[in-house]
């Protein structure tokens, strides 16, 4: 199966992460991180807190905090260093955030609904004038996407409730979660990095995120899962496994490694890096 | 104090205004006027900080009737006459009540032909808005030239709303009104207020408002002047046992906004709702205070007052709780808050609290932010422009807002002119169609209107 995906990966897209060195407030956080995804692919990235994880998911989709102070990031050969977070995002990159923000005032579908939009639209829409074709049409369309979103709804086990409500305002830590991975299956990225979409879920919480992050991820998709802890790695099974520590990747591998790390701990791949060094 | 100056409005004018009125009238006029001389126009430090009326151009002229063209973009507002209406345009006045209403006892006319009504004259005598009360009111109880008086008898219920309608496109004019209504027992009014101007103009009103027992008023009303329109409202109501008032207003246009609303629930088990927009832009400046007094035993009031705040607009609400003595089990809620939108723009917002009796529910709360770099880089990730990200993050501010009023048609115009506000055009491009980020809603509500009939979405 592996090989059936790499013969196709000319077609694909492919998130490109060259020595990348990131310092927030002053502060080196990442220190030269190598990494290659591709559609179809699932990686899983572990490791202790602090070790710059949220950091690289940030970066990646190019919060201005973060300060990328060498290296590069390519999708699919575009050197995206430098994009805004809307062009990352309209190329096609997705992020799950650990901590959604509160927008007051716009619901959950309508905000899906404008982003999808934009998207379609490289952001460059502008409202139409209200002639009634276009107000029509605007209806038909309406309609057209609520289906589109119900289907999702229905796939990740969400109460189509959450549909009315603002965005994430008021929302239980889990809502919270749901409600990122609705999105991810709305907007459709190609490539998509869950930050710690896992901390704050109960165990059903998480079968169902789990569950919905299967039935997302197919060959289209290339994910970065960012994890704290490797209990959804019961639930998701990853490609590959790499574990962060102090800023870069310490140690790569598949899937075994996940229960290798959980049989020994970090630090096994800590004094093993220490050893190499 | 130096700030208002109105130099072309003396105590002649008050003799040219009264030719034709009543002598206690002329002699209420002139001893309103001795009073706005003497008035400050506002003593707080944080006015002039922040809503300052210097450099306010004041030399408008006293205006008689004028046919001054109203411009085709506005021509929309006058060509629309509803059977239940009043349309002002500049001096001139016109009024429409259907044959049935007229029938019940309700009346509708020009304050200053009901001025020689005797419940009217008396009352003037013993008015919710002396002049004595403030500088504005002063103003306009001595120089008032329109206007209107509304009387509900008792039990009547009006289905249809009023829409009251003013153009001014008179340049250096005034249109200074007045408008008293009168809600008999269990009577019930609802009244749609707009106003445009195309010129250099000053606007003053006074409203009055007394609702007897379980009478029921809906207000709403949306200001969209043009950009050099001078307005200055003050607004009051008094409320009988279980009678309800409840005001949706949108401020969007004009240089300088004062507008100060007082509920008085004075009969127990009264309540009241206010709910104001406020959306500055370019070097507006806005002053909106909402007091909510309860006087009765278990009444409730509730004040929600946004602003959103462009390029160098400025805003200052000010609000008070004050819970008398008797009110017992009232409940009250006061909330200011604004969103800035540029370094220059600049907002404060005040809300007090004045309790002298116990066993009450009371709460305010206030705050000025600006939008914040968090919440933009997450919509941005969602592949909105940093632009289009501002724009959900803004109009969303006013949205729960705009939720609670109770008027559809003013809901979906504030929405309207939120968004043309948004994007730098002209307050009359109505015909422009709503954002997106209320769609489901305006579509929703687009259905429910049909239904009501009021619909009425330009």
């Amino acid at each position: 199966m592996r090989v059936s995906l790499h013969a196709r990966c000319d077609l694909m897209k492919t998130l490109e992460i060259k020595d990348l060195h990131v310092s927030v407030e002053g502060k080196e956080i990442l220190k030269g991180i190598n990494l290659q995804i591709k559609q179809g692919e699932v990686h899983a990235i572990m490791g202790p807190n602090g070790s710059g994880k949220s950091t690289l998911s940030y970066a990646i989709m190019g919060h201005p905090k973060y300060v990328i102070m060498e290296g590069h990031i390519l999708l699919d050969g575009q050197d995206i260093t430098k994009l805004s977070p809307d062009k990352r995002a309209q190329l096609g990159l997705f992020l799950a955030f650990q901590y959604p923000h509160e927008i007051s005032g716009v619901s959950v579908f309508n905000f899906l609904r404008n982003a999808y939009t934009s998207l379609q639209a490289n952001g460059t829409r502008t409202p139409e004038a209200g002639t009634p074709e276009n107000r029509a049409k605007e209806l038909q369309s309406i309609k057209e996407f609520r289906s589109h979103v119900q289907e999702k709804i229905k796939l990740l086990g969400i109460s189509d409730d959450i549909l009315k409500r603002y965005l994430n305002e008021g929302f239980s830590g889990g809502e919270k979660k749901r409600c990122e991975i609705l999105q991810l299956a709305v907007l459709n990225p190609k490539i998509a990095i869950l930050d710690e979409t896992d901390s704050g879920l109960d165990i059903d919480a998480l079968k169902t995120v789990a569950q919905g992050m299967n039935a997302l991820a197919g060959p289209e998709m290339g994910v970065l899962l960012i994890t704290h802890y490797n209990r959804i790695l019961n639930y998701i099974k990853p490609h590959f496994v790499h574990v962060l520590i102090d800023g870069k990747i310490a140690k790569s591998g598949t899937s075994e490694l996940a229960q290798e790390l959980e049989e020994k701990g970090y630090d096994w791949v800590k004094n093993e890096s220490q050893v190499a060094a | 104090m130096q700030e208002l100056v109105l130099q072309n409005f003396s105590s002649d004018k008050i003799g040219e205004l009264s030719r034709e009125e009543p002598m206690w009238l002329r002699k209420y006029r002139e001893h309103s006027f001795k009073l706005f001389q003497k008035l400050p126009l506002e003593k707080s430090e944080l006015f002039k900080n922040y809503a300052s009326a210097q450099g306010v151009q004041t030399d408008f002229d006293f205006t008689k009737e004028t046919d001054a063209k109203i411009p085709e973009e506005l021509r929309f507002v006058v060509e629309d006459k509803p059977e239940f209406c009043i349309h002002q345009t500049n001096g001139n006045a016109e009024f429409r009540i259907p044959q049935e209403l007229k029938e019940k006892g309700v009346i509708l006319e020009n304050i200053r032909e009901a001025v020689n009504r005797d419940i009217v004259r008396e009352y003037f005598q013993n008015r919710l808005l002396p002049s004595s009360e403030e500088k504005t009111v002063a103003f306009n109880n001595a120089f008032f030239n329109c206007g209107f008086f509304l009387y509900v008898p008792d039990n009547v219920e009006i289905g249809m709303p009023l829409r009251n309608s003013l153009v001014i496109s008179a340049e250096n004019s005034s249109v200074i009104s007045q408008n008293v209504i009168m809600l008999g027992v269990e009577a019930k009014l609802t009244l749609i207020e707009e106003s445009y101007s195309s010129a250099k103009s000053l606007f003053s009103n006074v409203t009055e408002a007394l609702l007897d027992k379980g009478a029921k008023a809906r207000v709403g009303g949306v200001q969209s002047f043009g950009r050099d329109t001078v307005s200055f409202l003050n607004r009051k109501a008094l409320l009988q046992n279980d009678s309800s008032i409840t005001w949706s207003t949108g401020f969007f246009g004009g240089s300088f906004t004062l507008s100060k609303l007082e509920n008085m629930m004075h009969g127990n088990g009264s309540s009241t709702q206010d709910f104001e927009a406020v959306f500055g832009s370019s070097s507006q400046r806005f002053d909106i205070t909402s007091n909510l007094t309860h006087i009765g035993k278990a009444t409730s009031g509730r004040v929600m007052a946004k602003g959103i705040f462009k390029d160098s607009s400025k805003g200052l609400f000010k609000g008070m709780i004050s819970i008398m003595e008797k009110a017992k089990g009232a409940s009250a809620y006061l909330a200011e808050h604004a969103i800035l939108l540029s370094k220059d723009a600049r907002c404060d917002a005040i809300p007090g609290l004045e309790i002298k009796t116990n066993d009450v529910k009371a709460t305010h709360s206030a705050s000025v932010a600006q939008v914040s770099e968090e919440q933009l880089f997450y919509l941005m990730s969602r592949g909105f422009t940093e632009n289009e990200a501002k724009r959900l993050i803004v109009l969303g501010f006013f949205e729960p807002l705009i939720r609670l009023m109770p008027l559809n048609e003013i809901k979906i115009r504030i929405k309207s002119l939120s968004e043309l506000k948004w994007h730098n055009k002209p307050l009359t491009q109505l015909s422009e169609t709503a954002s997106r980020i209320w769609e489901e809603e305006i579509v929703e509500e687009e259905k429910r209107d049909i239904f009501e009939g009021h619909y009425k979405y330009r």
